[in-house]
């Protein structure tokens, strides 16, 4: 590791945008690599590095259940990927602007179109999204709604209550496809967030699943640990896959066809989020 | 209401685990990959290590550590001590810890809270406050209390968070190492006016002070080492004993992956 080679300076600054490699975990599960290698070279597994966040954990969490992935900001080999990850913590703003200067906003717009399994975590999340209030960001557009601040002023509700129905067929949202504004409801409205929360939201919340998906087995009332500031606002019900709570519901997971997003950190999840990034690493898009 | 989290602390020095005890099960318990393993597999929600390692030519054997926790550990990692420039935190960070605890530096320079947070995001920028009563107030001290700065505790709190910090990990240097129980009234003090997840340290000598820390403290997290350490008690006793009082926590899950 080069970071504990001893001729190196102390703390050494790296340029974090431009540095990619490939990491594999040292530590175990060899076994676990070696019968999944024939899998896996059909089967190449890229996080998108834009130089924010704790990447690292999220290859060392693939690399522990089986399935390396690598790290990179080259979009040539996010484009030459099978499986493209985002993740990310810190500002949208920041993140955006650092993805379309490596022209790594398109390449994952890509992968999302071409119908590879492309997860997003955490602000990676929020990405997908249209647009996000923080930095006043226009974002991937890969899911339709946008992102607001977890504000203790906006967040009451004034219906609160569950989820509702999906009021849209899946059927009806595929890509490309116009959506009539009588089919947009805004999911927002049906939350109740009480006035008192502490922002950031940081630590573990349990999950509601709304939605049958192979990806979500077992997770319905399972723990994932979250950070984060801001939440998103589905346009479309039947996206929002999973919810949590945190002095109200928000939406936790999102999803549609071949895409998915978890605002929390399975990688930091302990066996219940490595379980979700196995069943994401081996996912077959129908 | 959100579920309360326990978060072991490892005091590192020279890479080892200070007073490690030899539990059933550990072939070495001052091996930081090793505990941090076990304490995870207990049901712990986050693992803190704190690096009082005096000199700083042993820098990158924590870089190293962290790497290594990293791979194996898969829950937040907060790493502290002697982290004092933009490029220290990007070093931890890249390591593979989730957040940095900022203590001696930030007081001797606050702008540092404010780079880290536009640089990572608040939410990896934890301000760790060691505080003593002085008369009817709390002053912020450093260098393990030997060093007075004058600063209050309560406003350090409150400009902390207005520089950006995503946490106050907070430590009564009066009860650290007592096991006498968490200055409840301090974390509440600081509880009142900070908009931010408040981290009880320093105290925790049995179950019911981990209690007291949420209830009368109002803490959102409680950090302890001793009781855990020592065998003493385990993480998952830890809770269910919160539990059985009716503060929530996370349940302990070690099933399929």
């Amino acid at each position: 590791m080069k970071t504990t080679n001893q001729g190196e300076p102390l703390f050494a600054p790296t340029d974090d945008a431009t540095e990619s490699e490939q990491w594999h975990a040292t530590t175990g599960n060899e076994a676990a690599a070696t019968q999944n290698s024939k899998l896996k070279t059909q089967n190449s597994i890229v996080v998108v590095d834009y130089g924010l966040g704790n990447l690292r954990s999220v290859v060392n969490a693939f690399a522990s259940i089986g399935y390396p992935a690598t790290l990179s900001s080259d979009a040539a080999a996010v484009r030459a990927a099978d499986r493209v990850v985002l993740p990310g913590v810190g500002a949208a703003g920041e993140a955006m602007r650092r993805l379309r200067e490596l022209g790594l906003d398109d390449a994952v717009r890509e992968a999302a179109t071409m119908g590879k399994p492309t997860l997003g975590l955490c602000l990676g999340m929020q990405l997908f999204f249209d647009y996000s209030e923080e930095n006043d960001t226009p974002c991937l557009g890969i899911l339709p709604g946008k992102v607001r601040r977890l504000n203790p002023g906006i967040n009451v509700g004034q219906q609160g209550g569950p989820l509702p129905a999906p009021t849209v067929g899946t059927e009806a949202l595929q890509q490309g496809e116009p959506r009539a504004p009588t089919e947009i409801a805004t999911v927002s409205t049906i939350y109740n967030l009480q006035s008192t929360i502490k922002i950031p939201h940081i630590g573990w919340s349990q999950l509601t699943v709304c939605h049958a998906h192979p990806l979500l087995t077992g997770m319905d009332g399972e723990y994932i640990y979250f950070v984060h500031s801001y939440i998103c606002e589905p346009m479309i019900a039947d996206i929002a896959w999973a919810t949590a709570d945190y002095s109200g519901e928000f939406v936790a997971i999102a999803g549609r066809g071949n895409v998915i997003a978890v605002q929390g950190h399975p990688e930091r999840s302990d066996v219940v989020g490595l379980g979700f990034l196995k069943r994401f690493a081996e996912w077959q898009v129908l | 209401m959100s579920p309360k989290r326990i978060i072991p602390c490892l005091d590192l020095k020279d890479g080892r685990v200070v007073k490690g005890t030899n539990f059933v099960g550990l072939r070495d318990a001052g091996d930081p990959i090793e505990r941090g393993a076990f304490y995870a597999a207990q049901g712990a929600d986050e693992l803190t290590l704190l690096d009082i390692t005096a000199s700083s030519d042993n820098r990158n054997t924590l870089l190293g550590i962290i790497e290594r926790i990293a791979a194996r550990v898969f829950i937040p990692i907060t790493v502290g001590g002697g982290v004092r420039s933009v490029d220290d935190v990007r070093r931890v960070l890249r390591s593979g810890a989730d957040k940095v605890s900022l203590n001696t530096a930030a007081v001797d320079r606050p702008q540092l809270i404010a780079e880290a947070a536009t640089a990572f995001g608040s939410q990896c920028v934890v301000l760790a406050i060691d505080a003593r009563r002085s008369g009817e107030r709390w002053e912020v001290v450093t260098h393990g209390g030997r060093t007075a700065t004058g600063l209050d505790a309560i406003a350090w709190a409150q400009q902390g968070v207005a520089l950006g910090a995503g946490e106050i990990l907070l430590t009564s240097i009066d009860r650290d190492g007592t096991l006498q129980g968490y200055d409840t009234a301090l974390l509440a003090a600081i509880a009142a006016v900070i908009p931010v997840p408040l981290i009880a340290s320093g105290g925790a000598g049995n179950l019911a002070h981990l209690a007291a820390a949420f209830t009368a403290g109002h803490a959102d997290a409680a950090l302890a080492a001793g009781i855990f350490h020592k065998g003493q008690h385990t993480i998952a006793e830890a809770k269910a004993y919160l539990a059985q009082q009716g503060i929530p926590v996370r349940p302990i899950v070690r099933s399929a992956t």
